[in-house]
């Protein structure tokens, strides 16, 4: 599971970050050379709250104008962009200087922000590009869990396969902190920008492509627009955008996998962005024998701290009576596994949405009578997006029992109901079934 | 020279009294130099007085606020002449007036019970409510609850059921002992147990509403409803029994105790799916038989009403409109 790192004013990782700043390798000549030619074109950006004055979101970022445009992460800039009034944003450098800094625009679908300067530093990077081969020698730079200005070594390794948008896999320490940073060529061009890691010198990087999209978006932009006034209305569109290209990548698929299970065939591997995984139990002190197959996307989009979005996940449990359990015995079981929902919402806080709201009806799919909950939540600042749930129960089929789970975040109502639609009418009879 | 005054204070469940008088005038009021002294709010310390000549008999005002009826009649003056049997009202009070020879029935009117209360409380019958209630349960959690220790998840079920009556039965007991002097046991003991036999059969009824209606407002209703009908009964059973109540105040009562009840749970059930959920609350009952029975959708009407579900006032519209950003000129450069 990948985890962001920039975050919240946590010091406490120095020593686990030793191993990374002793990092010796022939290249360390080279690390140097860079560092002290591009190196001060690399901020550390600070989110302070306005009432403690201390930091509650540290990042880095990199100017890459003459004008003083720094690219960083939207996540790092989030705090900042969600709570205006209650937070500023300040630059350090690696000479220790500090000063102001401004949200220019954002894109929450690539993880990228670009802010402004008062008094443009003298240095810059240029961009450059991602269009590299595996194997290429990448140097990214950033402020690890807020202690000092570092460079590391690391890899270009092509692009993550498992997620609806393409992020560099770098092999790299990246750490906490050093999002935002620049990932850079020995030709000092940016490559891609620090986002994520999933430990064990697994990184990300976001592409540099986004980030030049995102510039000539900025420079479309009237004069004084202030984008913050508008922010909720332009993620809301990004978001819009991005579901409708996940859902359609979904639903363009014509021919979806699909594989017997329990009584019916059902969806399997329909896209790559969804890995599945399955499983089963078979207790001999358990009344009955349970099987379940998930696929689930990997994608999350980071909007705020605890609300995320842009998951997608259908599940099927499969369970069986055994010959110690009666019938009513069985579906008293089958309804407590059917009430509990597993916790697959845990993606808002208070505030950020509306309660669920369902729609139950029994539906007949596949020669069976399922029990079948839509239910949706409005997304409160961008009131065009939902988070979906299809839940159903198949119901009257003697010991056994089938539950379906459809799940999407962060979703428009038409791409809602076309991908409950296409999923219901995906489900089928099963070979042999009575 | 006698007369016979009976009098009975509104709201007091206590018997009547009786006052034999041979010495006229009687007077009556709420000072202590009164014949007769009543500790009534409604009634002036010189009240009235009632005259005697062995032939007539008049009540006279001695010019009280609030004044007095006779038989619900306001008198014509501040006098009223007396037959015997008749009723004078006082405030609060009810004085009737006898004659001596006023006739009496032959044999005195028992207080009629309920014929069921009667009939159930026959010790055969309360057994039989007994044994039947502590099956019934047994019979549903033999049904219902899957345990690996079978038996010892029976003796539970009918221990609790046992534990349940008999504590239920002691507690009413001793409320009838303290306010009536008769503790009824087994009265309670049958009530109860008709209240264990119907709550059971109520449970499968609510279940079935539930899973067949998809817990949509008519079952809401029902699950709420029977509930009240049946507390309602056991709480005017279990007051018919230890109280002394009248009969229009056991039921107002109960209904208000019931009445209450509910509105408590219906207003946590609310105020708890109204705050902020993080999953979805929806109906998930499921029963083993008759879905076949009831209509379906296909899938084409369901996602129809998937559809409308987002029209619904949970989720506001109006703000969903424009989205600004679309809107962006290009800069003139």
């Amino acid at each position: 599971m990948r985890q962001y790192i920039a975050i919240i004013s946590i010091l406490l990782a120095a020593a686990a970050l030793l191993p990374a700043l002793a990092y010796a390798t022939p290249t360390q000549d080279e690390a140097q050379r860079l560092y002290q030619a591009y190196g001060d074109a690399v901020y550390q950006v600070q989110v302070i709250d306005l009432t403690s004055k201390k930091k509650t979101s540290i990042g880095s970022g990199f100017q890459f104008t003459k004008d003083g445009l720094i690219a960083t992460n939207y996540h790092v800039v989030a705090e900042a962009l969600q709570r205006p009034d209650h937070n500023r944003m300040e630059f350090l450098n690696d000479k220790g200087e500090t000063g102001p800094l401004k949200i220019e625009i954002v894109d929450v679908v690539h993880d990228v922000a670009i802010v402004k300067m008062d008094h443009p530093g003298k240095m810059w990077l240029s961009l450059g590009t991602s269009k590299l081969s595996k194997g290429t020698q990448l140097f990214s730079i950033g402020n690890p869990h807020d202690i000092s200005f570092t460079i590391i070594e690391g890899t270009f390794n092509g692009f993550s396969k498992d997620s609806f948008v393409d992020n560099i896999h770098f092999s790299g320490a990246l750490n906490p902190g050093m999002s935002g940073g620049p990932a850079i060529g020995h030709d000092g061009a940016v490559a891609g920008i620090n986002v994520a890691t999933a430990g064990n010198d697994i990184g990300f990087l976001v592409p540099v492509e986004p980030l030049k999209d995102l510039y000539a978006r900025y420079l479309k932009l009237p004069a004084g627009y202030n984008f913050v006034d508008h922010a909720n209305a332009h993620i809301q569109d990004q978001l819009l955008a991005s579901q409708d290209h996940n859902i359609n990548e979904l639903l363009s698929n014509k021919k979806w996998e699909s594989f017997p299970f329990g009584p019916v065939m059902v969806p399997g591997h329909i896209h790559d962005a969804l890995k599945c995984w399955g499983g089963a139990s078979h207790k001999e002190e358990d009344p009955f024998e349970s099987y379940f197959s998930i696929c689930s996307s990997q994608d999350r989009l980071f909007l705020d701290n605890d609300f995320d979005t842009g998951a997608v996940l259908f599940r099927y449990n499969y369970i069986v009576g055994k010959d110690k359990l009666n019938l009513v015995r069985f579906y008293n079981l089958y309804q407590g596994l059917f009430s509990v929902p597993q916790a697959d919402f845990q993606n808002v806080k208070e505030g950020d949405a509306s309660n669920f709201d369902c729609n139950s009806h029994f539906v007949d799919i596949a020669g069976f009578r399922w029990k079948s909950n839509f239910c949706i939540r409005q997304y409160k600042k961008y009131p065009a997006i939902f988070d979906m749930q299809l839940y159903m129960a198949m119901v009257g089929a003697g010991k056994k029992g089938f539950t379906v789970t459809l799940m999407a975040q962060g979703v428009s109502k038409q791409n809602a109901l076309a991908l409950a639609r296409r999923f219901m009418s995906e489900i089928k009879p099963g070979k042999g079934a009575s | 020279m006698k007369l016979i005054l009976e009098m009975r204070h509104h709201g007091d469940d206590v018997d009547a009294q009786h006052f034999a008088f041979t010495k006229f005038p009687v007077s009556i009021g709420r000072g202590f130099d009164n014949d007769i002294i009543l500790n009534d709010p409604y009634v002036s310390p010189r009240h009235l007085h009632i005259e005697y000549d062995g032939e007539t008999c008049i009540a006279n005002d001695y010019g009280s606020e609030n004044g007095f009826t006779v038989n619900g009649q306001s008198p014509s003056g501040r006098r009223a002449s007396l037959k015997s049997g008749d009723a004078l009202h006082i405030g609060q009070t009810e004085i009737r007036i006898y004659k001596p020879e006023h006739p009496v029935a032959a044999a005195a009117i028992l207080q009629k019970g309920n014929p069921i209360f009667d009939w159930v409380t026959r010790p055969l019958n309360v057994w039989a409510c007994f044994v039947i209630a502590v099956a019934i349960t047994l019979c549903w959690s033999w049904l219902e609850i899957w345990s690996e220790e079978e038996g010892l998840a029976l003796a539970g079920a009918a221990l609790g059921t046992i534990g349940v009556i008999v504590i239920w039965s002691a507690i009413w007991s001793v409320a009838g002992r303290l306010t009536h002097h008769k503790a009824h046991f087994k009265g309670h003991v049958a009530l109860i147990c008709l209240y264990l036999i119907a709550g059971t059969v109520a449970w499968y009824i609510v279940a079935y509403i539930d899973f067949l209606t998809n817990e949509n407002w008519f079952s809401h209703i029902a699950t709420y409803g029977i509930n009240f009908v049946m507390l309602a009964f056991l709480l005017y059973g279990s007051f018919a029994l230890a109280t002394k109540m009248r009969r229009r105040r056991r039921i107002i009562s109960a209904g208000f105790f019931s009445f209450g009840l509910m509105a408590g749970i219906v207003v946590f059930t609310l105020v708890s799916i109204k705050s902020f959920n993080q999953q979805p609350i929806y109906p998930s009952t499921l029963e083993p038989f008759l879905a076949q029975l009831v209509p379906a959708n296909t899938v084409n009407e369901y996602m129809d009403g998937n559809d409308r579900l987002f029209a619904s006032d949970e989720f506001t519209q109006d703000k969903a409109t424009p989205p600004a950003a679309s809107k962006d000129t290009p800069a003139k450069n």
